[in-house]
């Protein structure tokens, strides 16, 4: 991690954690266990795209995932260990995606986003619930986070276009 | 940068075409109910057949939640969970679907009938 990087890191995470914990606040339209809106994933998109360093994502996502979950008050809970693991194997696979160049934002966010679920679902079967029924959720999931995904970017591309340094 | 997005917006509706048709397979794949199974943490905790309303309870003995069964549709209520998921799931006649509770890590599970009524399994 480069010096001075550590600012940018730190905005980016209290930003990222800010949008964590203000999602608690909305409610999610359809009842999937365990799920959430997601939207804070995409300062770790604009992250991956902003300086393609894989570690200075997992930072954000890690520690976003951390703070977000003291302040929501959910810090250590089932669904916390669901999107903490989901974070973290979304930004790799977000990373792997940017590394092939084949795919724009829109492209690599839907990855994430995909990966996201599975690793929560696949979490959930495992260590949670023990119970492969929890898949019957997954479909539904990928749609809902399919809505997340194109948000997130559209955020990410304003983003970019208007943050030149 | 266009030939991208084009590609991109290929690929996210591959994934909608992918989970759409998914959905739209458990639906038709109905099954109904005969009876309904709780488990708790991997464990079973209860098991019927009959009609009613059945409340569970923690190791500890503390109320978690009710289950109810009519005799075609199972659902939860009077959860103790902040989000109330499984409340919120409503009713289910589908014997596929389980009713999910992660904070408990509870786990409804409907029993479906038995498709080849051909052969009774129990007279032999």
């Amino acid at each position: 991690m480069v010096k001075n990087n550590i600012p940018r890191l730190a905005i980016l995470t209290a930003l990222s954690s800010a949008v964590y914990y203000l999602e608690t606040l909305v409610p999610f339209p359809i009842p999937l266990p365990g799920a959430r809106w997601g939207f804070s994933n995409f300062i770790i998109l604009y992250s991956l795209n902003y300086d393609g360093i894989l570690l200075n994502g997992l930072y954000i996502a890690i520690f976003k995932s951390i703070l977000g979950s003291l302040l929501a008050g959910k810090f250590l809970s089932p669904t916390f260990f669901m999107g903490f693991f989901g974070s973290i194997i979304a930004t790799i696979f977000m990373y792997l995606t940017i590394k092939t160049k084949k795919f724009g934002i829109i492209g690599i966010s839907e990855v994430g986003a995909v990966f996201n679920n599975l690793t929560q679902v696949t979490f959930g079967w495992l260590f949670i619930v023990k119970s492969a029924g929890i898949f019957w959720y997954l479909p539904q999931m990928i749609l809902f986070g399919t809505f997340s995904a194109l948000a997130n970017a559209f955020v990410v591309k304003s983003t970019i276009r208007s943050v030149k340094e | 940068m266009k030939n991208k997005m084009k590609k991109d917006l290929i690929f996210v509706l591959i994934i909608i075409i992918l989970a759409s048709s998914i959905m739209i397979i458990q639906k038709s794949l109905k099954n109904d109910l005969e009876g309904v199974e709780v488990f708790r943490d991997g464990k079973e905790v209860l098991k019927t057949t009959k009609p009613g309303t059945y409340a569970i309870y923690g190791d500890d003995g503390d109320y978690k939640l009710k289950v109810i069964f009519n005799g075609e549709k199972v659902r939860v209520i009077d959860a103790d969970c902040p989000l109330k998921t499984c409340e919120h799931t409503g009713w289910v006649d589908n014997a596929s679907q389980e009713i999910i509770c992660l904070p408990n890590k509870i786990v409804v599970k409907p029993i479906g009938k038995e498709k080849n009524t051909g052969v009774d399994i129990i007279s032999w």
